[in-house]
């Protein structure tokens, strides 16, 4: 009994004094444990959020330096063409509003003002005083006009600082450059898309544009639109190399400085936004995609080629049915064969032409240095649009595309981004081939003998010296589900086609034939007189010509060291 | 003489920074003179430079040469463009075209 006693009392002291130690130590343990816990939950979460903050904050760090730089009020760069000079400059002028509510005697302030402004509409001027708002009277105002305005001392009248845009070469760069409102923001062209930077840069931007070439571009181009009585023309000038543009012209055009609110259509920029079927100048296309999947050679001989096939219920024929019916590759493209070009479209096959024209970026909206760009049509693919895309037609783009693949074709297959804004040369250099190099050494004199030949089809462009080659596209242009008489006249010249440097193209919208017009022939043949073809071949092949004869000399003294 | 020789130099320092404060506004100054000058003229040579661009647009160009010389400025035949270049001391007149058609 002692003995279960005494072992009792000792179990229940060492049960005691057991569970005091324990309690105490699994107590301090629990205090430890937890705190550690929180501690590593905060760490974890402090670890997350600083890793989130730093990946987001590298992120950001770019975007943050372009784009956070502060506008300043009434700043607006220059805008400078390639040599520096001025194509649009800023000037601080001055408006001038009129607070109804301060005045004191409205007669005599209407007498006054109308002095000064003898050519404003002063009943506009009185409703508006009655509405007791605030208004802005005469923007752009002259020294004088403010001197005057001044020294009537009169509180209603309110002045307020303004920048205005003055442009020395007026209409010379009108679709490229576009306009800015009164409050300093760009409305279109190059004003709209650089609107920030040129609020927040510190040099003027220059552009790769020639004033001199754009000059004589846009007066030849002007001459021939009586000649031809087009109701528009088109022309461009690249840099096959890097996709600098020396010069873009659309016509008709407007004067910058009247600042005119223009919402004709026909004063569409033809360059980038207009969007057409261009015909023939797609054979281009089609030949040299042959050549980059290697399905056929220069001399690859086309037999029995008919005059006339059929595709759903349609004719496709030739232009000219005296194209013989045996026509090598380098031949189609040289004679302008429709038949032979869609023989070579079939060759490759729906998906490897569509994945040719999207690579030299004839079928996708290009991204460029203005926001007014066209967007290319071409609907679904299928037999009679590989047939009918093979010479241009169902399928339409911009001119500006069709010179960036021209350019990407000619110049050993380097893909180029065309550009409007001068950077570093470097920059701007070609260096990804997007197509076999030997498309350019099978097409580059083919192009020339279109020019240099008598079959080919642009014997007036051949001007001595300049070794000229390039490509004819006349086209119907589609209305109301078919085609109307309305032609689209475009040559793609290719100059020197030794050393592709330049690409030329001019278009010509429903130009007419000019029977009075002397042609006067590169190969010794008399002169004639009158076109007896409403064509590419007799009407915008001529205008190439005449610019290239004038332009051609700034090319290759001022350029072509350089570049 | 260690505290003589911290307190010596503190008020050098002292001096020194005053001295040197004072010639740094000066120059300061002079600069904000200078760059505001700048500015003036550089606003000045744009105007210049833009009448002189509006005076030289190929347009007013063409305008000149059809009242002064008409039959001065014609356009030029690449053909016709020589090429000076030296070669061992010797001017050497080569025609432009050709070279250039012969490098391709």
């Amino acid at each position: 009994m002692n003995k279960k006693d005494s072992n009792e009392r000792l179990v229940l002291e060492n049960y005691e004094s057991d569970f005091f130690y324990e309690k105490n130590k699994s107590n301090l343990n629990i205090t430890f444990n937890r705190i550690a816990f929180i501690f590593f939950v905060f760490l974890m979460i402090c670890t997350i959020y600083s890793i989130k903050v730093i990946y987001l904050g590298s992120l950001n760090s770019k975007i943050k330096i372009e784009k956070f730089l502060p506008v300043k009020e009434n700043y607006r760069v220059d805008i400078l063409d390639n040599n520096g000079n001025f194509i649009a400059k800023a000037v601080n002028t001055q408006i001038v509003g009129i607070n109804p509510n301060l005045i004191i005697d409205e007669k005599k302030l209407l007498i006054t003002l109308q002095i000064i402004f003898p050519d404003k509409d002063f009943k506009e001027v009185k409703e508006r005083i009655k509405k007791k708002k605030y208004f802005r009277l005469q923007s752009q105002l002259n020294q004088n006009q403010v001197k005057k305005l001044d020294l009537l001392g009169d509180k209603s009248i309110k002045f307020e600082d303004q920048i205005t845009r003055f442009y020395p070469q007026k209409n010379l760069f009108s679709h490229i450059i576009g306009q800015i409102d009164d409050d300093n923001n760009g409305v279109s062209g190059i004003e709209k898309y650089f609107d920030y930077e040129l609020k927040t840069r510190k040099t003027p931007l220059q552009l790769t544009l020639d004033t001199s070439i754009q000059f004589l571009i846009r007066e030849e181009l002007i001459k021939f639109q009586e000649i031809f009585n087009n109701i528009g023309s088109a022309a461009i000038l690249m840099n096959v190399n890097n996709g600098n543009i020396l010069s873009m012209v659309s016509l008709p055009d407007f004067n910058l400085n009247r600042r005119d609110d223009i919402k004709d259509k026909i004063y569409i920029n033809r360059v980038t936004k207009g969007v057409y079927e261009l015909g023939s100048v797609f054979k281009t296309f089609t030949i040299a995609s042959g050549f980059d999947e290697e399905v056929i050679e220069p001399k690859t001989e086309f037999v029995d080629l008919p005059k006339k096939i059929w595709c759903a219920g349609n004719a496709i024929g030739e232009y000219d049915n005296k194209i013989p019916s045996n026509l090598t590759a380098e031949q189609i493209l040289i004679r302008s064969g429709n038949i032979g070009s869609v023989r070579i479209a079939q060759k490759l096959g729906e998906e490897k032409f569509e994945q040719f024209l999207k690579k030299i970026g004839i079928l996708d909206q290009i991204k460029f240095d203005i926001e007014e760009i066209g967007q290319p049509k071409i609907g679904k693919w299928g037999k009679c649009k590989l047939a009918t895309v093979a010479f241009g037609h169902g399928v339409s783009t911009t001119l500006l595309q069709l010179a960036k693949a021209y350019s990407i074709i000619v110049n050993g297959g380097y893909d180029i981004k065309p550009t409007l804004i001068k950077r570093n040369l470097e920059n701007n250099s070609s260096i990804n081939r997007i197509l076999n190099k030997d498309v350019s050494k099978k097409i580059n004199p083919i192009l020339r003998k279109v020019v240099s030949t008598k079959e080919g089809t642009a014997s007036f462009a051949n001007v001595e010296g300049y070794e000229v080659g390039g490509k004819t596209g006349t086209a119907d242009q589609p209305k109301d589900g078919s085609y109307s008489t309305k032609k689209i006249n475009t040559f793609v010249a290719i100059f020197p086609t030794s050393k592709p440097k330049y690409t030329l193209i001019v278009l010509l919208e429903d130009p007419k034939p000019n029977k009075e017009y002397v042609y006067y022939y590169r190969d010794g043949r008399p002169p004639y007189k009158g076109n007896w073809r409403n064509t590419a071949g007799w009407t915008s092949v001529e205008v190439v010509a005449k610019i290239i004869e004038k332009i051609g000399p700034i090319l290759a003294t001022k350029y072509m060291e350089v570049n | 003489m260690k505290r003589f020789i911290v307190i010596f130099l503190i008020f050098f320092l002292i001096i020194f920074t005053t001295i040197t404060k004072n010639s740094t506004e000066k120059l300061e100054n002079k600069i904000f003179t200078i760059k505001e000058n700048i500015s003036v003229l550089e606003d000045k040579y744009g105007y210049v430079l833009l009448d002189y661009n509006f005076l030289t647009t190929p347009q007013k160009l063409m305008e000149y040469q059809s009242k002064y010389f008409e039959n001065d400025l014609i356009t030029i035949d690449i053909n016709e463009i020589k090429e000076i270049s030296i070669q061992k001391d010797q001017l050497i007149i080569s025609d432009f075209n050709k070279k250039k058609i012969n490098n391709e």
